[in-house]
């Protein structure tokens, strides 16, 4: 079980240094895909390498594909910048002197916040513009179905 | 079939995560507002400690990184769903039945409320608050996290976009 974890510790510091060779000459125009086709590609060449045994196998996907997803959703606040993380950064920017309430909204509109997100989730193919219209697809559908479903197990509301 | 085992704790953790969060939904005032890490956190440990009890060192420590890593990923996940813009600009489109236009998406859910909300969890957390009129820094917790965030993106994109 040592060499299998280790083995997915390396196969995740091989992909982790492809993602970053990959980046540094061009960043994909849909990195998530881009990040879980690395992923998937280095489990399967580490599994070969690292796993003898069915159970191995499904031990080591197991990890891996956990070690993706997580990475996944951490990157997304690397490709995207998060509001609460940019407020933090304009607070210790400003000092003592501080940032007015005005001020917050001056620096984060619609344009900064609301207009690069319906971008993403048109380039993501979860929604499409037709005319002034904006429609979701059922790529969509199905990426949000998984959070609804969620927030009604764990009575949350809408958040954002 | 240890395997089977780890991947049935996944669900006992997600279930006993979902059990505690609703307790403590039930019992504390202003519920929609509680953060979902207590629970979490009591899950996990429950989760890691009953593997201990009936495995053998390798397995328990490859046993213990994989709920760690799932806890993680869970806990980023339940985040979204509470925070993230693009999973309330979803809701708001499949509430408007599937079809909206881009101004009344935008109205529906204007960069003021994002501001706002986000202004009341810093202070909520204890992150910023406001004195003298002005909104200033009180923890830093949040800004390590954006230090970290804005080195990741310098070592893959080279500079700042």
């Amino acid at each position: 079980m040592w060499t299998l974890l280790m083995g997915c510790g390396l196969t995740c510091a091989a992909a982790l240094f492809t993602q970053w060779a990959i980046w540094r000459v061009r960043t994909p125009a849909r990195q998530s895909r881009a990040i879980v086709l690395i992923f998937v590609g280095w489990s399967f060449l580490g599994a070969f390498v690292f796993a003898h045994t069915w159970i191995e196998w499904a031990y080591f996907m197991t990890l891996q594909a956990l070690l993706t997803a997580s990475y996944l959703i951490t990157f997304s606040a690397v490709e995207v910048d998060s509001p609460s993380l940019v407020m933090a950064e304009m607070l210790e920017n400003a000092n003592e002197k501080g940032v007015s309430p005005q001020r917050w909204h001056e620096v984060l509109n619609d344009q900064v916040l609301v207009k690069p997100r319906i971008e993403d989730l048109i380039r993501d193919q979860h929604v499409e513009r037709m005319g002034s219209q904006l429609v979701m697809t059922g790529k969509g559908r199905g990426f949000i179905s998984l959070f609804l479903r969620a927030r009604g197990i764990l009575k949350t509301p809408k958040g954002g | 079939m240890t395997w089977l085992g780890l991947i049935f704790s996944f669900a006992v953790m997600v279930g006993l995560q979902v059990a505690f969060y609703r307790r403590q939904l039930a019992t504390t005032q202003g519920g929609h507002l509680i953060s979902h890490v207590p629970s979490l956190k009591k899950a996990w440990v429950l989760c890691v400690a009953a593997q201990a009890a009936f495995l053998d060192y390798g397995v328990f420590a490859f046993h213990a990184v994989s709920l760690t890593v799932f806890a993680y990923g869970y806990y980023h996940f339940l985040n979204m769903c509470r925070t993230a813009r693009r999973i309330r600009l979803l809701t708001e489109l499949i509430e408007a039945g599937g079809q909206i236009a881009e101004a009344e998406l935008m109205r529906r859910y204007p960069a003021r409320e994002m501001v706002e909300r986000r202004l009341f969890r810093l202070e909520e957390s204890g992150q910023a608050g406001i004195e003298n009129g002005v909104w200033i820094l009180k923890r830093r917790e949040l800004l390590r996290s954006a230090k970290v965030m804005r080195g990741i993106k310098r070592v893959f994109y080279g500079s700042l976009k």
